[in-house]
């Protein structure tokens, strides 16, 4: 409702959450897209004798495993869930060994029950079903969404930010308003991760360590800025024809594509790599978009060596580099991004912004994101790798939230869903932020779907 | 950080007053867009009018006369208004300034100007950022005097400074659709918000790949709830049952602002306003024109007593607006403000209805078509 009685409440009411009498371990298996990952998270009453009185969260391990196809491809759902159950047990072993505890003593598993591609998540849930069975340890299915806000805000202990959650699945703007978490904006057509990978494809930049990271390694060293559609609508974005219109400067007689594959050795190995379990046998770098045949990829190298020269003695050139693609491609969406950011915080009143997804680990979107929050006097909080790209302990997290407040999945309701419903997103939400009576959270949801 | 346009629009900008600082630009109210004279150009009309000491000349009226008493400034404003390319400033101001005449007594005294001013974006690339804001400005004022052609209501263009990214438009002197329905708590939130520092749960990170946290103690909405919020839910619960709007309307006390009062005391309903909010919708997009950003704070309601109908809505900010080709593209405008009802005006659906109501297209060619593709977008999203 619009109106409420008690505008402003100036005293506190003890916590919905009730706070955990003893120490609560949550396992969380994540496994909606090309990661498989585990974690284990714990939760445990203030320590006796400090002055503290909050709940102690300690993440115990984060292990992942990423699959990574050849430069130029996709991980299709079949592939992606094969390596899944290769990796699953492997991933589990070493989350549960580096946590140093025993199956035995975990209080609940959670899962992600969705969104995500089908046959990868069925693998996690069977993966936790089967878990949750030999160790008689309840289950709880969580929404990969939430799993990531969650995350996010336990990690930057930020209050009441507007979240822009970026992944290669997902681009919306979730905001707190009015007792409850909405989005205000999202993607009218494909993710942003989504076209950020599809046009590394286009370029045949390597997928390892993943190619939102290549495409911004790249975006470094561009230096012109193409011309591309920049399309918000009111608070939400459409992506798609973005894409197309930078795929067409590929087709671009002032195009220069990479002279050769760039060598995944020549990428600077991300810093989260320690924790990570051994990675699979090296896949061999495919040479698919490198060579074509033998006499064309001649002339074709001949031509570029004849034409940089020119280039180096006709200065005021008009050649277009993949690396001035992906710079023109990283600030166009990532303006649209911050700018439907902006105006969901000045719709809400929100000064804060948490950016969580795989994109959001992007140094130039936090980068541009810092400049609008700070000039709107807020500030912008975002998490590194282990957290922000897919991960297990986000899902053990957001899991034993809901443990918390006494919400399990039964067996017969463990199973996976490809797309959960906005509002059933929205009414979960509220669930896990405020203590609001069921009959109150059924009247909501209706009144959203 | 403060950025000033440069050129005669720093001046308009330094002599007016910054009241809204929004996500796309900075607005200003300008008192007059004319310097107030020294000495007033004696006519009948302004006899009457001299109580009043702010006053100034009124654009239209004077625009045509050189006036040898009215001092160099306002002289030469006044070639560089006449000099604008926006047609509607000279046909349909006088026509609007004719009825402000009869219909307020204000209307006459002083004509006061919106200054809307896109300044730079240091988050964006300087050329990304310099060709949106002169292409946005431009699209604006051509909408806007497109629209006000076809009799569409919007504020009249009275200033164009694409190089600086400038653009004066009438004030309208209403409340927004937002307003009225008492939608979108925005201070409050945060007070609330404040007060929960210190209840939360400390997080430590004991594993190596962990990122330290920025601070120890982190807050947590969830850690803890406000006082009242029992109360509240149970209050809200006996209207969330009556579906919220009729609930609204029927009970006086729920009108808690200036607008809704005005409006009620004028006689006018919420369902007759979202209607009207549909008409003028229709109207638009019988023109072509796609508005991009339709919100409830998007849309004034102006009091036009003396007329047939009691109020008019008005549409501004046409910032994001561009040429429908497809019925996709308008079914889009309705999609963003059908989303704009839902989450700053939660259960609100009702309203909507009356404003996607296939009767308030009746005048326009739309009615038909643009329908279905909403449907297939709604559902496209979920």
């Amino acid at each position: 409702m619009d109106s409420h009685p008690i505008a402003s409440g100036s005293k506190k009411k003890p916590s919905p959450l009730p706070k955990p009498t003893r120490k609560l371990l949550c396992l969380g298996i994540e496994g909606s897209a090309n990661k498989f990952g585990a974690g284990i998270i714990s939760h445990e009453p203030p320590r006796a004798g400090t002055m503290k009185k909050a709940t102690v969260v300690t993440v115990l391990s984060n292990v992942r495993h990423t699959y990574i196809t050849p430069a130029g491809e996709g991980f299709l759902p079949s592939d992606t869930a094969r390596h899944h159950r290769e990796w699953a047990v492997k991933v589990i072993k070493e989350a549960v060994r580096k946590a140093g505890v025993r199956m035995e003593d975990l209080d609940v598993i959670a899962f992600t029950k969705g969104p995500g591609m089908g046959g990868p998540l069925q693998v996690g849930a069977l993966v936790a079903r089967t878990l949750s069975l030999l160790h008689n340890i309840p289950l709880v299915g969580v929404n990969h969404c939430i799993g990531h806000i969650e995350m996010g805000r336990q990690i930057t202990s930020s209050t009441n930010p507007i979240v822009l959650y970026v992944s290669g699945g997902n681009t919306q703007v979730i905001a707190y308003s009015q007792q409850r978490y909405r989005i205000f904006g999202e993607t009218l057509d494909i993710a942003i991760g989504n076209c950020l990978d599809r046009f590394a494809r286009v370029i045949g930049l390597p997928n390892d360590p993943s190619p939102g990271y290549n495409i911004e390694v790249e975006a470094r060293r561009g230096k012109r800025l193409v011309v591309l559609p920049y399309g918000t609508k009111g608070m939400d974005i459409t992506l798609a024809g973005i894409l197309t219109s930078v795929e067409a400067y590929t087709k671009n007689k002032n195009y220069r594509p990479f002279p050769h594959q760039p060598r995944s050795q020549d990428i600077p190995q991300t810093n989260n790599t320690p924790n990570k379990p051994p990675l699979l046998p090296k896949m061999t770098p495919t040479t698919s978009t490198e060579v074509k045949d033998d006499p064309e990829n001649f002339s074709n190298k001949f031509e570029i060596t004849r034409q940089i020269s020119k280039d180096i003695e006709n200065t005021n050139q008009d050649i277009i580099t993949p690396q001035d693609l992906c710079h023109s491609l990283q600030e166009t969406t990532f303006a649209m991004l911050v700018e439907i950011t902006e105006r969901a915080m000045a719709h809400v009143g929100s000064k804060d912004v948490l950016i969580v997804g795989g994109v959001g680990c992007n140094l130039r979107l936090q980068e541009m994101m810092g400049i609008m929050t700070s000039e709107r006097g807020g500030r912008v909080f975002s998490t590194d790798q282990s957290f922000c790209i897919d991960n297990g302990i986000m899902i053990a997290q957001a899991g034993l939230l809901a443990f918390r407040m006494g919400k399990v999945t039964k067996m017969e309701n463990s199973g996976v869903t490809q797309r959960y419903v906005r509002s059933l997103v929205k009414t979960l939400l509220v669930y896990h932020f405020r203590n609001i009576p069921l009959s109150i959270l059924k009247l909501l949801s209706h009144l959203t779907s | 950080m403060t950025w000033t346009p440069a050129g005669p629009s720093n001046y308009l900008i330094s002599q007016s007053r910054l009241i809204k600082q929004g996500a796309e630009a900075r607005v200003y109210l300008l008192s007059s867009l004319l310097p107030s004279p020294r000495v007033y150009w004696p006519s009948d009309s302004q006899a009457s009018d001299q109580t009043s000491s702010s006053q100034t000349l009124s654009l239209p009226k004077h625009s045509d006369r050189p006036s040898p008493f009215v001092d160099e400034v306002a002289y030469n404003t006044n070639h560089l208004i006449s000099a604008l390319p926006s047609s509607n400033t000279s046909t349909n101001s006088s026509e609007r300034s004719k009825h402000k005449q009869t219909s307020h007594d204000e209307g006459k005294a002083t004509q006061e100007v919106i200054l809307k001013y896109r300044f730079p974006k240091t988050y964006r690339h300087p050329i990304l950022d310099a060709s949106l804001t002169r292409s946005r400005l431009a699209a604006e004022a051509r909408a806007l005097t497109r629209c006000a052609k076809a009799g569409v209501n919007v504020p009249q263009v009275l200033w164009v400074d694409e190089k600086a990214g400038v653009l004066g438009l009438e004030r309208i002197k209403g409340w927004s659709v937002r307003e009225i329905l008492g939608g979108g708590a925005e201070g409050e939130l945060e007070g609330d918000e404040e007060e929960e520092l210190g209840n939360g749960e400390e997080v430590s990170v004991s594993d190596q790949i962990g990122v330290a946290p920025e601070s120890p103690s982190r807050t947590s909405t969830e850690g803890t709830s406000r006082e009242g919020e029992d109360a509240r839910m149970t209050g809200s619960r006996s209207t969330e049952s009556t579906t919220g709007v009729t609930a609204m309307t029927e009970s006086g006390a729920e009108w808690e602002n200036e607008g809704a009062e005005a409006l009620r005391k004028a006689g006018i309903t919420i369902e007759g306003l979202m209607e009207s909010i549909g008409r003028e919708l229709g109207r638009l997009h019988a023109l072509g024109t796609v508005h991009g950003d339709l919100t409830t704070s998007n849309m004034m309601v102006r009091l036009t007593p003396g007329r047939g109908e009691q109020y008019e809505v008005v549409l501004i900010d046409f910032g994001l607006s561009s040429g429908g080709t497809y019925a996709e593209h308008y079914a889009v405008d309705l999609y963003v403000l059908e989303r704009a009802f839902l989450s700053t005006h939660p259960s609100s659906e009702s309203l909507y209805a009356g404003v996607s109501d296939p009767s308030s297209f009746n005048s326009s060619p739309i009615s038909t078509y643009q329908i279905s593709p909403l449907l297939t977008i709604t559902f496209r999203s979920d």
